[in-house]
Order: structure tokens, then C-alpha cells, then sequence
């Protein structure tokens, strides 16, 4: 089942103290909606993203398809570049409701 | 490193940098192809929330934090919790008690919400920093009520949802609600007011939380933020709705972005 696409957010980091050993310079923001859960329902460690045509897919809870970016507004470079590296981009999932952080994960492409 | 290590290194790194930090947001489009508002006040409470705690969490200071939408205009957040702080802090220092708000406000948080744990433990907050935030525009409101045949309710709960446009935000209710028969129309707006008051009383909760226990934090009651995200989100989320209201009372030094905080 496909979801419209989801709004989301990139929080960018100004540097860090040393710059060699920081990975993670930005970060995904989503609604805590969108997050693929365990059996213990929590979100997975590790999510693995499909790249086409300036999306980002990736199978939500419920079996429910997530998406950002379209072909009209695709996603960032630096967000594709993240994902496709080793360590993948580093995502926080916000409980929409109470503006609470209720998870993180990584994606990978 | 988990996600929740990587992420407190990431905020480490935000906090100590000692540098704006930016958020861009990407609204998903929509049918009607005006800008849906839910996540945007979510991340205005969210992100400003998070970088207070870890910034006491870290000693260092507040950063102020900047919100673009869509490539648009960069709006500063840390100037609108700043003011959220700087009212709770009068509240405190001036004793202000809920039958010093402004009583229809009051009624309509007694009213609409319905959640016992946002009435009773911050319902105070709420009511107070919603009446001091329509004060300019009450009586405005009153008319409107008055002249529409209108509930102050909807006003109130339209203001919640969007404080820069009430009135369009009415609309957009009224929009959504026009395509249902009438029965259910007059559910669809209930609804709607409803969600809107618990969804602004849970934010506030939120941020009320965000600064006692970055307060708490600044007094040496709490332990490290990389030992804190070793754990889960949801026990960080407990341990902010845990905190309790006597560190409050420390409220009294006066929190704001930068210098002091």
C-alpha cells in the first residue's frame, strides 16, 4: 500500500569539534508515522531506502510504502549521497502529536 | 555506533560547534496545494526542545536554531521558545495562578481538553501562555464569535493550530468539513478543535518539560547525554514527563537562549 509522499526535514550540523571523525553532518527528520518497526515495536536499526527518480521509498509499518522527495521535488543530493554511503544517513523520527523524539535508525540505499 | 550513539554525537557536535544550526523542511505536496501545518509546529517545538536539553546535557550554549520551509524565508525558533521560557518564567516569579488567565481561554482548555494528564499536570502552562498569547487579539476573536453566530472555541482552537492566521485557518476547517453531510461535518470541526487544543497542550507539555529538565541538568541532577541516548528515545520521552514540577521553582533564575543558557 502507497502513502502520499511524507514531509520531512534536514537538521545541518555548523561543523563539529573535529571534522575527520564526524560522520554524520546533517540528519532526516520524519513523523514518527513513517518508521519501520520491530517485533518489539521499536524502530528498525537499520532501514533499507530504494533511490528512483528523486524519491526515497522504503516500507513502512502495516506493510504501508513511505516515500519522500518526487519526481517534480526530488530530494537532496547530500541526502542520496548519505544513503548510498557505509554508514548511511542518520534519521530521527519526531511523534507528531507531543513534538517528542521517539526513535532513530539509519538508512541505506 | 547504534543510531541513538550516532545521534548524540551528532547533537554534541550541533551544541558544541557554537553556530547557528539550520533546519529545512520539505512540505509534501498537497491536492489543495496549501502547505500542511502539523509537521512544521511539530518541528518548532521539537528541534528547539531537543537542543535545550543537550545543550545543558553539555555545558554549552543554547544554539540558536533557524527553520526554512520549502526554500523559503529562515524564521528563528529559538526566539519563539525564548519567549514561551521568558513567559513561564514571569508566571513563576509573579506567582500568576489559572484564574488570572483570561477566562474564556480558560473554559475553552477546560472544555476541549479532555486528556487528564494535559489538564491536571500543565494544563496551568497551557492556559496561561495561550491567554497572554491572544491578549492582542481576544476581543477580535469575540467579535468574530459574535458576529459568525461562531464558538470563542473555534477561534481559540484555530489559533493553536496556526497563531500567525486564525481566521484562514477556520477556513481550511470549514473546506475540509463541506464535502460531509451535515452530521458529519459538525463532527469533522469538533474533531478538528478538539485535536487541535490536546495536540497545543501536549507541545507545550513538551516544552515545559525541555526546561526544567534542562534546568535540572544546569543544578547537577542529571546524568550525561551519551549515557541518556544509550538508552531509548522513549525512556529520554519518560524521563521528561517524569520531571516533576518542583524544579520549577529554579525556573526563577530566568532561562534564555545564549549567555545565560
Amino acid at each position: 500500500m502507497k502513502s502520499r509522499p511524507t514531509p520531512y526535514a534536514i537538521i545541518k550540523s555548523p561543523g563539529g569539534q573535529d571534522d575527520d571523525q564526524c560522520v554524520d553532518k546533517f540528519a532526516l527528520v520524519l513523523p514518527t508515522t513513517c518508521r519501520p518497526l520491530n517485533t518489539l515495536g521499536q524502530a528498525e536499526q537499520v532501514v533499507h531506502v530504494r533511490l528512483n527518480d528523486g524519491m526515497a521509498t522504503w516500507m513502512g509499518a502495516h506493510g504501508i510504502e513511505r516515500s519522500i522527495g518526487s519526481p517534480d521535488e526530488p530530494i537532496e543530493g547530500s541526502l542520496e549521497q548519505a544513503m548510498r554511503s557505509v554508514q548511511g544517513l542518520l534519521v530521527l523520527y519526531v511523534d507528531e502529536f507531543t513534538a517528542t523524539p521517539s526513535d532513530s535508525s539509519i538508512f541505506l540505499a | 555506533m547504534n543510531p541513538s550513539q550516532r545521534f548524540a554525537s551528532f547533537l554534541t557536535n550541533i551544541v558544541q560547534s557554537d553556530q547557528p544550526v539550520q533546519i529545512q523542511m520539505r512540505s509534501a505536496p498537497r491536492q489543495d496545494g496549501r502547505l500542511g501545518r502539523g509537521f512544521m509546529n511539530t518541528l518548532k517545538v521539537a528541534i528547539p526542545s531537543l537542543l535545550l536539553v543537550a545543550s545543558a546535557q553539555t555545558a554549552s550554549a543554547w544554539p540558536q536554531v533557524y527553520l526554512s520551509v520549502d526554500g523559503g524565508h529562515q524564521k528563528s525558533l529559538t526566539e519563539d521558545m525564548g519567549e514561551q521560557i521568558d513567559l513561564l518564567a514571569n508566571m513563576h516569579s509573579t506567582g500568576m495562578a489559572t484564574s488570572q488567565a483570561l477566562p474564556d481561554v480558560r473554559e475553552c482548555f477546560e472544555s476541549g481538553v479532555t486528556d487528564a494528564g494535559l489538564r491536571d499536570t500543565n494544563g496551568k502552562y497551557t492556559v496561561l501562555m495561550v491567554s497572554a498569547k491572544v491578549a492582542d487579539v481576544a476581543q477580535d476573536m469575540r467579535d468574530w464569535a459574535s458576529s459568525t453566530g461562531r464558538s470563542m472555541n473555534t477561534a481559540l482552537a484555530a489559533f493553536c493550530a496556526n497563531p500567525n492566521n486564525w481566521k484562514s485557518q477556520v477556513a481550511k476547517w470549514d473546506q475540509g468539513a463541506a464535502q460531509l453531510s451535515p452530521e458529519n461535518r459538525a463532527t469533522m470541526l469538533a474533531f478538528n478543535e478538539h485535536e487541535s487544543l490536546e495536540r497545543y497542550s501536549a507541545q507545550t507539555a513538551t516544552q515545559v518539560h525541555a526546561i526544567q529538565y534542562a534546568q535540572a541538568i544546569r543544578n547537577g541532577e542529571k546524568v550525561g547525554l551519551a549515557e541518556q541516548l544509550n538508552s531509548t528515545w522513549s525512556a529520554i520521552v519518560q524521563s521528561l514527563a517524569d520531571f516533576h514540577a518542583e524544579v520549577y521553582d529554579n525556573l526563577a533564575t530566568q532561562v534564555r537562549p545564549r549567555n545565560k543558557f
